[in-house]
C-alpha cells in the first residue's frame, strides 16, 4: 500500500483533535448504543409473527443484497470524495458527493419499494410483534439515510460555485463519517436480519 | 502560529500525516463488493449450517472494520477516537448478548 504525506490543517485543542471531529465520534459512539437496543429488540421479539407473515415469506434477498451492495459504493463515492476535498479538488470532491447522495437515494427507493412490498404482503407496524420491531428498526436506519442524503445536499448547496475544496473539507469529512456510520449499521442489520434468516 | 497555504493562522498548527490513496480506497471498495457477494452466496449452501452462520458472522465483522479502520479513517486518526468508538461498539455487543437471557415469561 502506498502512501503520500499530505498537509491538514487541525485548530488547536486540548486534545490536539478537532473538537467538532471529537464530538461526532461520540455522537455516533452513542448512536451505535442506540441500533442496538432497536436489534434487541427485534431479536426478543424474533418468531413471534402472529397472524401476520414471517420474515422468510416476505423477505427478497436479491434484492436487498442489491441494495446493500448500493449502499456500500456510497461509501466508497463518500471517502472520495472526502480525499479530494482535502486535495482540493473542489469540482471532483462535489461530484463525489453528488453520485454519494444519489445511491443513498437509491438505497432509500429499494426500501419503500420493500415496505410497500410487504404492506401488500399483510406485514404492518401493527400486525405483529415482527412487523412492530423490523419497521422499528429498519425504518430508523432509513431516516438516518435520508437525513445523510439531506446533509449531502446542504453540503452540494454550499459548494455550488466554487465547489467542495480544502476550506470545507473538514465539513465533507463529519458528513463522511455520519455516511460511513450508517453504512456500517445497515452491514449488521443486513446480516442479523435478511443473511441469518436465510441461513436458518 | 504556523503559516498555512499563504496565511498566518493563529491557533493553528501544521499536522503531517500519512494518508491512503484513492488506489487503496478502490482496493477495500473491491474487498466489499466481493465479501457482499460471497455473503450472498454462502446462505444458500445446505446442510453448513454452522459454518454458514460462523462464515457470515466473520464477513460481517470484517466488513465492519474495513469500513470504521479504512473509509472512516480511525486507522490513521488519534487513538482517542478509536476508544471512544470501541467504547460504544462493546456496549452495543454487551445489549446484543444480554438479549439471549432476556426471559418475556
Amino acid at each position: 500500500m502506498s502512501h503520500e504525506t499530505v498537509h491538514e490543517h487541525v485548530e488547536m485543542t486540548n486534545t490536539g483533535i478537532d473538537n467538532r471531529k471529537l464530538g461526532f465520534w461520540l455522537f455516533l459512539s452513542s448512536e451505535t448504543v442506540f441500533f442496538a437496543c432497536l436489534l434487541v429488540g427485534y431479536l426478543v421479539y424474533h418468531g413471534q409473527n402472529g397472524q401476520g407473515p414471517s420474515p422468510k415469506d416476505v423477505f427478497e434477498l436479491p434484492l436487498t443484497s442489491l441494495s446493500t451492495f448500493v449502499l456500500l459504493m456510497s461509501s466508497l463515492a463518500m471517502v472520495l470524495g472526502v480525499f479530494s476535498a482535502q486535495q482540493g479538488q473542489a469540482k471532483a470532491a462535489r461530484g463525489w458527493v453528488l453520485a454519494t447522495a444519489l445511491m443513498g437515494l437509491t438505497f432509500l427507493g429499494f426500501q419503500a419499494y420493500e415496505f410497500t412490498t410487504f404492506y401488500h404482503e399483510g406485514l404492518t407496524l401493527s400486525s405483529s410483534l415482527f412487523g412492530t420491531t423490523f419497521f422499528v428498526l429498519t425504518g430508523f436506519h432509513g431516516a438516518h439515510v435520508a437525513v445523510g442524503v439531506l446533509w449531502l445536499l446542504s453540503l452540494l448547496f454550499h459548494g455550488r460555485k466554487g465547489g467542495l475544496g480544502q476550506d470545507k473539507a473538514g465539513d465533507v469529512e463529519v458528513a463522511g463519517l455520519y455516511w460511513h456510520f450508517v453504512d456500517i449499521v445497515w452491514i449488521v442489520l443486513f446480516t442479523v436480519i435478511y443473511l441469518l434468516e436465510a441461513a436458518i | 502560529m504556523a503559516k498555512i497555504q499563504g496565511r498566518t493562522q493563529p491557533q493553528a498548527k501544521v499536522v503531517q500525516q500519512s494518508h491512503p490513496t484513492v488506489k487503496t480506497f478502490v482496493a477495500i471498495g473491491v474487498v466489499l463488493f466481493l465479501i457482499t457477494g460471497a455473503e450472498f452466496g454462502i446462505v444458500y449452501l445446505k446442510g453448513m449450517q454452522p459454518l454458514v452462520l460462523a462464515g457470515l458472522a466473520l464477513f460481517s465483522a470484517v466488513k465492519f472494520f474495513l469500513v470504521v479502520s479504512y473509509f472512516m479513517h480511525l486507522k490513521w486518526d488519534s487513538r482517542l477516537l478509536g476508544w471512544v468508538f470501541t467504547i460504544g461498539t462493546l456496549l452495543a455487543v454487551a445489549i446484543a448478548i444480554a438479549q439471549k437471557y432476556v426471559n418475556l415469561a
